[in-house]
């Protein structure tokens, strides 16, 4: 069975997204007080990366040569994964346990595979404290935190 | 002669304490991005931003330039003594660089880089000096559709001249635009694209798509092929050999000229000058099979052209309003956040900041100097960082500053999904560089459009009726039937366009 070429999703994921802005911009008014309207600019681009989008698919649909690079997979695609996955676990549990707290926790996942854990304790809950530290304290910008102020 | 009391003058307010020592910690910051793999200038300057909202914008303005020219020297380092650019203007510095290092005259690489980068940046500063006012003033002369057409003609030339597929820097290029429009129209107020988000009704924040498109897809690149370091090679004798004074300096002589040149175009970046220069020493040299083996000439001439490059494309900047690159759009944004306009007005209206900007530009310098000649080998040292040790915390440190820009982590959901948007886009080789600078050109681009379009009365044709839109405009047209002409005839010279500064 012939898969198709990775660079023909992300082609498609560019139409759909021109697509939907297409159909949002012909509900804003096309002229506007001045001649034209909110409705002018966003119908001409989205129209011309729809176009746009449909060549770049045909074009990659049709060409003969293979990808130079072809989409992660392996310990490349479970690295992503696991980095996203943390970030967004991360985001989660950060209004809740505080600055200090998740970070640690997201410092230690993503150094688990190198480090041995004491030493990674280590590191992470410094690296943690010392972020909080410069941030927090020295450069004083607002963090997200727990109940108890860190 | 007003250029240098006005400079004198600006020299002042740059000299006081407070400037000095965010002069010294931008220009530091600017050697860490460059050195370390995975932040680059733009997430750099990005991420400080958040940083600067209770500073003066003059001390402001003056740190985050010193992020962008620093990241131009610290990548040098890198380049020679690892083989492995810190960033992507310093690429082309590895070849003949780390042979020289390999030699055992990594000294006189690093040296010869530090001198050529003083002395191409430095030139680029005096240009700002005497040219900007000039500029300033032809500046005040345009209209929206000279506007239009300017930044019409940039954008052509990054995604049309400089991409490995015009089709695909046109998707970028309007991918970003689209992007822009999102929030609420400043011409009618009407909500756009919001999708009942109240969230999006400001629009998306620069800097969360910067970092997460520069940033966070670097990391996420990163991710597949791990890092083998090189033990760094030693450094010592800082200078050339008696009888290569003269061809470097001829070398470091002309890439001033041709990175200041090229700086000036905008959309080109940093890494066309360091490339040009390099087949220019190349076409020169008397014998080019040196060149891949440790040439000197193919460390000077590259290195001051880069530097000399981020110099000049200051000028469009602070002259006409208009980035030509990611990092500067950083810095207008720096701008836009402390209150103040770029563009020619800027000059008349706020003469003692622009000229306390220049002014800590030759500072920067110096200090950058002094860094990068007798203290290259602690900075090295920083290139020794393990990466896996140093990725988890840039990925923090990323949503630290992305949270900080509005206290919101929905900013900061935002910026992980255009990291792996960028991840895509540099797997498929779309220049992320076209998305980032569209987007924020895009409010200043429908605004000049519908407002040429307001005062015209035949149409798009108005543009071509005024002498200084009309010459813009024809060379735009010139440029997007040569590129479509070398797309078909498959003959694209390809120059890497998605480079960050």
């Amino acid at each position: 069975m012939k898969t198709w070429k990775a660079g023909v999703w992300f082609g498609l994921a560019f139409l759909i997204f021109s697509i939907i802005f297409f159909i949002q911009s012909l509900t804003l008014s096309y002229s506007g007080a001045d001649g034209l309207g909110p409705g002018f600019f966003p119908l001409w681009l989205s129209g011309m990366l729809v176009i746009l989008s449909l060549c770049y698919i045909y074009t990659t649909f049709k060409s003969e040569e293979s990808e130079s690079e072809p989409m992660p997979r392996g310990t490349e695609l479970k690295n992503i994964v696991f980095i996203l996955a943390s970030m967004l676990i991360y985001l989660g549990v950060v209004p809740l346990l505080g600055f200090v707290l998740s970070s640690t926790i997201f410092l230690f996942a993503l150094l688990f595979r190198y480090y041995r854990w004491h030493l990674n304790i280590g590191i992470s809950v410094g690296a943690s404290l010392f972020l909080f530290w410069i941030f927090a304290k020295v450069l004083s910008v607002t963090l997200p935190v727990n109940e108890f102020g860190w | 002669m007003e250029s240098l009391s006005l400079l004198l003058h600006g020299f002042e307010s740059a000299l006081t304490l407070t400037n000095i020592i965010y002069c010294v910690i931008g220009v530091s910051i600017g050697m860490l991005v460059g050195i370390l793999p995975g932040l680059g200038p733009v997430s750099g300057t990005a991420l400080l931003i958040p940083v600067t909202f209770g500073m003066e914008p003059v001390t402001a303005i003056i740190m985050l330039s010193g992020i962008y020219y620093g990241s131009m020297y610290g990548g040098t380092i890198t380049s020679v003594l690892i083989n492995t650019p810190g960033e992507s203007a310093s690429v082309i510095t590895c070849i003949d660089g780390h042979q020289l290092a390999k030699q055992g005259r990594a000294g006189t690489a690093l040296g010869v880089a530090a001198i050529g980068s003083f002395i191409g940046g430095i030139v680029a500063v005096l240009g700002l000096t005497f040219l900007g006012p000039v500029l300033a003033e032809f500046g005040t002369r345009f209209g929206p559709p000279e506007y239009f057409t300017l930044m019409l003609l940039g954008l052509l030339t990054l995604v049309g001249l400089m991409g490995k597929s015009l089709v695909r820097g046109l998707i970028a290029a309007i991918f970003g635009l689209t992007l822009s429009l999102i929030g609420m129209d400043p011409a009618s107020g009407a909500i756009r694209f919001t999708f009942g988000q109240q969230e999006l009704l400001g629009g998306i924040d620069f800097t969360v798509l910067a970092i997460g498109l520069f940033g966070i897809s670097e990391i996420l690149s990163n991710a597949g092929n791990p890092t083998n370091m090189e033990k760094p090679a030693k450094i010592q004798g800082l200078f050339p050999k008696k009888e290569e004074w003269l061809p470097t300096s001829m070398s470091i002589g002309r890439g001033t000229i041709l990175g200041f040149l090229i700086g000036l175009i905008p959309g080109s970046n940093a890494a066309i000058s360091s490339l040009m220069s390099y087949s220019l020493e190349k076409k020169r040299a008397k014998d080019p099979s040196r060149f891949g083996k440790g040439a000197i000439e193919g460390v000077a001439g590259p290195e001051t052209a880069n530097n000399a490059h981020s110099g000049a494309s200051l000028i469009p900047l602070f002259t006409l309003g208009l980035p030509s690159s990611p990092t500067i759009a950083v810095i207008l944004g720096a701008f836009i956040v402390h209150g103040l306009t770029p563009g020619p007005a800027l000059f008349t209206s706020n003469p003692d900041f622009i000229w306390a900007i220049i002014a800590s530009m030759f500072i920067g310098n110096v200090v950058l100097l002094i860094f990068n000649l007798p203290l290259a080998g602690v900075w090295a040292k920083v290139a020794l960082i393990p990466y896996q040790l140093l990725f988890p915390i840039l990925l923090l440190v990323c949503c630290v500053g992305t949270y900080t820009i509005n206290n919101s982590l929905w900013d900061v959901g935002m910026m992980v999904l255009f990291g792996v948007i960028g991840y895509f886009m540099k797997k498929f080789d779309f220049p992320i560089a076209a998305t980032v600078l569209t987007f924020v050109l895009g409010a200043q681009l429908e605004t000049s459009l519908i407002q040429s379009l307001a005062i015209s009365e035949n149409g798009l044709l108005f543009l071509f009726l005024r002498p200084i839109s009309g010459t813009l405009s024809v060379l735009c047209i010139l440029i997007l039937i040569l590129s479509i002409f070398s797309a078909l005839k498959k003959k694209r010279a390809y120059l890497a366009s998605d480079v960050e500064v």
